[in-house]
């Protein structure tokens, strides 16, 4: 198993119709790593994401998950054998229950429904409507619905800090933290390209569709000219 | 003057048609909530329950197989309808699959007229129900009193499912986002055949039960697709509980209409509907976001 990483995509291209948005990008994710993808508004972090989950399929290319190709299967495929996503804008089930999405996410594969202990804070609010949870709740829902179902070996993690407070987020990437020390492999996009650094063994910086640098989370983050030029930090 | 046992009588008739079209445009507003698909074909799937409940009383089953077999077998045509001529069409704009259902009920309507010729066919109520009943003093028929029973149990049973199992919440959510669900490892595109076939049995089971009531002809999906797609539209399109108060309403409509002035039923059903989308454009029970109830 080892011999494949989790991830890997290899020169992918993905169109939303006509339109060309990722460019023969590649990336690899090794079993257990937290890799973040950090890029400008519209770089095609959310794209890349879609194309691994099979909700955007590339056109070309090759997406290997632990060495077999998932690029033509269908997302419920992808998210059986072991992939999940936790979207950007988080897109739980508003009306349902916080029990209930949990409860319809663990209905899909085998594993048990108990994800309470994770989070203390959806223990409390069960019966309580998922479309009134605070943005933080939501998030942790949102996490909490992308680990149970079928076993989750890579979770891909699409701005999880979007939009919160920094108290929150500082809850959220204590989350991730615990989900990394319990060996599952994340693919982590973030605006919030220090944070993503700090959380992340390596980075690919992507810019219009391309991969234009890799490196370990502290050479980038202190690596002034790429914070600069590829994300406009500071 | 009308009198006391004519208004009971038209109120439990007003019921009776009411909770029949609930279980027609039930499935119709499932798939619609769920698919986007405005599903044209939806009358002829109850035209051909009514048709095949005929013939299977007519080649000597009784009418209890046909009350069974007629809509599983409804459910088989709508289940091929839904893999060989929808499928490929989800996710385009509206007017695809309004104009590929628009030519099914057609074809369904020639082939109606094929097999069974242009003459409408002999329905006969079951000799067991051929009987009448009393309620609150007031004399139906059996057979009416039997399928006001018979549904209104099947309507409830639907509703509670829909609000309290596992399905009905995965039912839910997809009718939400069902690109979400497909991602959580749910295969979408067979929950939406499922919804179909089993909206088609529904509406073969409603073609079964209003069968020996009304005329069987080739043409009489279009008065009931019109009158379905109505009642959507007044309980607020996609909105299942919506639906169902509105069928109830337009049942009731339709009764007391009968009783005061039978020629302008059809007219009232969709004044009705005009009020409705003038004073609250979204339906009774419609919100912006088209929330499936
Ligand atoms: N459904 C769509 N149809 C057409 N173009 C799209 C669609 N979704 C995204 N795009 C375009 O694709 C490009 C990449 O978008 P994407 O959402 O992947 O960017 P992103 O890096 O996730 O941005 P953000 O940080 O704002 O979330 C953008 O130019 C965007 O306008
Ligand atoms: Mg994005």
């Amino acid at each position: 198993m080892s011999a494949h990483p989790v991830l890997a995509v290899e020169g992918i291209d993905t169109y939303y119709g006509r339109s060309h948005v990722l460019f023969d990008l590649s990336l690899e994710v090794g079993a257990g790593e937290t890799v973040a993808l950090i890029g400008n508004n519209g770089a095609g972090k959310t794209t890349t994401l879609r194309s691994i989950m099979g909700l955007t399929p590339p056109e070309r290319g090759r997406i290997l998950f632990r060495g077999e190709e998932i690029q033509g299967c269908k997302p419920n495929e992808i998210r059986r054998r072991g992939v999940s996503l936790v979207p950007e804008d988080r897109r739980i089930f508003p009306s349902l229950t916080v029990a209930e999405n949990v409860e319809l996410a663990a209905a899909a594969g085998s594993t048990t429904t108990d994800v309470y202990d994770r989070f203390p804070v959806l223990d409390d609010r069960r019966d309580q409507r998922a479309g009134t949870l605070s943005g933080g709740e939501q998030q942790m829902l949102a996490i909490a619905r992308g680990l149970v179902g079928p076993p989750t070996e890579l979770l891909l993690l699409d701005e999880p800090t979007e939009g919160l407070a920094p108290q929150i987020v500082e809850d959220v990437s204590e989350v991730v933290e615990a989900l990394t020390d319990d060996g599952i492999t994340i693919l982590l996009v973030e605006q919030n390209a220090e944070l993503a650094l700090e959380l992340a063994d390596r980075a690919y910086v992507i810019e219009t569709g391309r991969i234009v640098h890799e490196a370990g989370g502290d050479e980038l983050l202190h690596d002034p000219e790429v914070l600069e030029t590829h994300l406009g930090v500071r | 003057m009308v009198g006391f046992e004519a208004l009971v009588r038209a109120t439990i008739l007003g019921l009776q048609f009411g909770t029949t079209l609930a279980l027609l445009v039930a499935g119709l507003t499932l798939v619609f909530g769920l698919m986007d698909v405005i599903n044209l074909a939806h009358g002829s799937l109850y035209m051909l329950g009514a048709y095949f409940g005929v013939t299977l009383v007519d080649a000597g089953g009784s009418f209890w197989l046909a009350l069974v077999v007629a809509p599983v077998a409804v459910g088989v045509v709508g289940l091929l309808m839904e893999v060989f001529t929808l499928r490929p069409l989800y996710g385009r704009e509206p007017l695809y699959q309004i104009l590929v259902t628009l030519g099914l009920a057609f074809v369904v309507e020639e082939s109606v007229k094929e097999v069974w010729g242009t003459s409408a066919q002999n329905f006969a109520a079951p000799a067991v129900l051929a009987g009448s009943i009393d309620i609150a003093g007031v004399t139906y028929s059996q057979y009416q009193a039997f399928v006001l029973l018979f549904t209104t149990v099947l309507v409830a049973a639907i509703w509670v499912g829909l609000e309290r199992t596992n399905v009905g919440v995965l039912l839910q959510a997809t009718a939400h986002d069902p690109e979400m669900v497909d991602a959580l490892g749910f295969d979408v595109s067979r929950v939406f055949t499922g919804v179909f076939a089993v909206s088609a049995v529904l509406a073969g089971l409603a073609g079964v039960l209003l069968g020996p009531a009304r005329a069987v002809t080739p043409s009489m999906w279009f008065n009931v697709v019109l009158l379905a797609f109505a009642i959507i539209v007044i309980g607020g399109l996609g909105n299942f509980r919506g639906a169902i108060v509105a069928s109830l309403l337009v049942g009731l409509l339709t009764g007391y209409a009968a009783l005061l002035v039978p020629s302008y039923t059809e007219l009232l059903v969709f004044a009705l509907m005009a009020v409705v989308l003038l004073v609250r454009p979204a339906g009774i029970f419609g919100t912006a976001t088209g929330d499936p109830g």
